[in-house]
């Protein structure tokens, strides 16, 4: 069963499996002829490793018994922290609403914000123990960001696509998104929160992720 | 094959959809486009009514079809369900294969064709996926996609009862694709009723503990899945093909206090 829920025929899977030499050489090809700069070359090859790196030491800590529950949440805020641009998100995820809010409720929100996702991603990745992941692809999309393209794949389901949107920034990288068989986890984080401010307004929004972390 | 919100939007008789139908389109028509920047941003202009239609399935969900789905994934062999779901799969053949074709995918409808013919034959009707080791996986097709292949916008969000999350394009579809199943003649209602209730159960099946574990991280449940159909679509639409990339601000603070509003306010 897939752990993340959105799974689709694997026909699509395939395909892509199928046409990844043929992105490959286009890729390839495209940086030979100077289309694409060589420091972006470079930068979706460290881009992999960061993802590989991640997601080693994810399973890592996801795996290792001698962990208490504090322990893992622990090593998962070290993750987060390290591994994502947790206040980038958090902000896209706020929208045009971020610029209206004073910096008191931005601080405040900054914090429910990391704690918030941080209960979130350890509470999915359980979910995720007993499976494997293997880096498809990487692609510069800007000059800063490159998608990896993972597969993750465990008995008896079709493997789930996961892409990891990963930026360069000040010499570091930094995931930004990640998308789960096309399903962006900032859009969907975005839109929720909209939701939830169109209805109770940001005060509200405040108030529901203070009673989730208090709760959680 | 699990999927989230297929197992509720698929077999549906057109005889029960006709009416309600006539109601949706008058509502497009009435709603040509969005007005006002938030209903822009989600698209939802029957939100309230949606709501209490997403309560009342999250009840019926709770009291009956979750249950059954738990039972049926625990109590029934996997070899078994994988059967239910090759056998149902099998009969729904016709309805992928006209869509297949409708958004011109030769190749796809072919491949429709001949799991329809191996697993048929081979694989008894679809109780074995033989075809899949041919390297002929299945997949999904329905009208609402063909539409959307089309051109066709989602109209509007809406939720159905007992069948979930929709749109106005999307409930359209159902009911095309009601048409264009031939068993849609030779049935009875209740036989109808029958299969989309197995199909139902099939694919809850799969998917029970995920939406569980959405429904506990979730602030807004329902604004949440609406996000997840509408996301999920579309990347049906592109069958396979990467997602548009969403422009994230800038790292640094000043940076993104200067972007537009709308770079920062996709629809979704």
């Amino acid at each position: 069963m897939p752990a993340l829920g959105f799974s689709r025929p694997s026909l699509d899977c395939s395909r892509i499996i199928r046409f990844v030499p043929a992105l490959f050489l286009l890729f390839s090809a495209a940086s030979w002829d100077g289309v694409l700069p060589s420091a972006q070359a470079a930068s979706t090859d460290a881009s992999r490793k960061f993802v590989q790196q991640l997601g080693d030491r994810t399973i890592e800590v996801l795996s290792n018994e001698s962990y208490s529950d504090a322990d893992r949440m622990d090593h998962y805020r070290a993750l987060l922290q390290e591994g994502f641009a947790v206040d980038t998100i958090g902000r896209f995820a706020l929208g045009r609403y971020w610029r209206a809010a004073t910096a008191a409720l931005r601080e405040e929100y900054l914090f429910l914000f990391q704690e918030f996702v941080l209960d979130i991603y350890s509470k999915r990745l359980d979910g995720f123990s007993g499976k494997s992941f293997t880096i498809i692809k990487s692609k510069a999309i800007d000059e800063t960001d490159t998608i990896v393209s993972t597969e993750l794949s465990g008995e008896g389901s079709p493997p789930i696509r996961v892409d990891y949107r990963v930026r360069e920034h000040d010499g570091k990288l930094l995931v930004v998104d990640i998308l789960v068989e096309g399903i962006s986890l900032i859009v969907t984080q975005r839109s929720e929160f909209a939701s939830i401010i169109h209805r109770d307004g940001l005060e509200g929004l405040l108030e529901k992720l203070r009673q989730y972390t208090k709760a959680n | 094959m699990t999927n989230i919100f297929h197992l509720k939007t698929r077999y549906f008789s057109a005889r029960a959809l006709g009416p309600l139908l006539a109601v949706l389109m008058t509502a497009a028509c009435a709603t040509p486009s969005m007005n006002g920047a938030a209903d822009e941003v989600v698209n939802d202009p029957l939100e309230p009514m949606n709501r209490a239609i997403f309560s009342f399935n999250q009840f019926a969900e709770g009291l009956l079809f979750k249950p059954l789905a738990m039972l049926y994934r625990d109590v029934l062999p996997p070899e078994l369900q994988d059967a239910v779901g090759g056998i149902l799969e099998t009969l729904h053949t016709p309805v992928i294969l006209a869509n297949d074709l409708l958004q011109g995918e030769p190749e796809r409808a072919a491949e429709t064709l001949g799991r329809f013919f191996i697993n048929g034959t081979l694989g008894l009707g679809g109780i074995f996926d033989v075809a899949a080791e041919f390297d002929m996986p299945g997949h999904s097709e329905d009208f609402g996609q063909t539409l959307a292949v089309w051109g066709l916008g989602e109209g509007m969000y809406l939720v159905l009862p007992l069948l979930g999350p929709s749109s106005v394009r999307d409930s359209i579809g159902l009911g095309v694709d009601a048409f264009l199943d031939p068993l849609t003649y030779y049935t009875s209602f209740g036989e109808r009723v029958g299969r989309s209730a197995a199909r139902g159960i099939d694919e809850l099946s799969g998917v029970v503990d995920s939406l569980d574990e959405i429904e506990r991280t979730s602030l807004d449940f329902y604004a949440t899945l609406r996000s997840l159909y509408r996301q999920q679509r579309d990347d049906q639409f592109r069958n396979g093909a990467a997602p548009p990339v969403v422009p994230i601000p800038s790292i640094s603070f000043e940076d993104f206090d200067s972007l537009d509003e709308d770079q920062l306010f996709q629809v979704n």
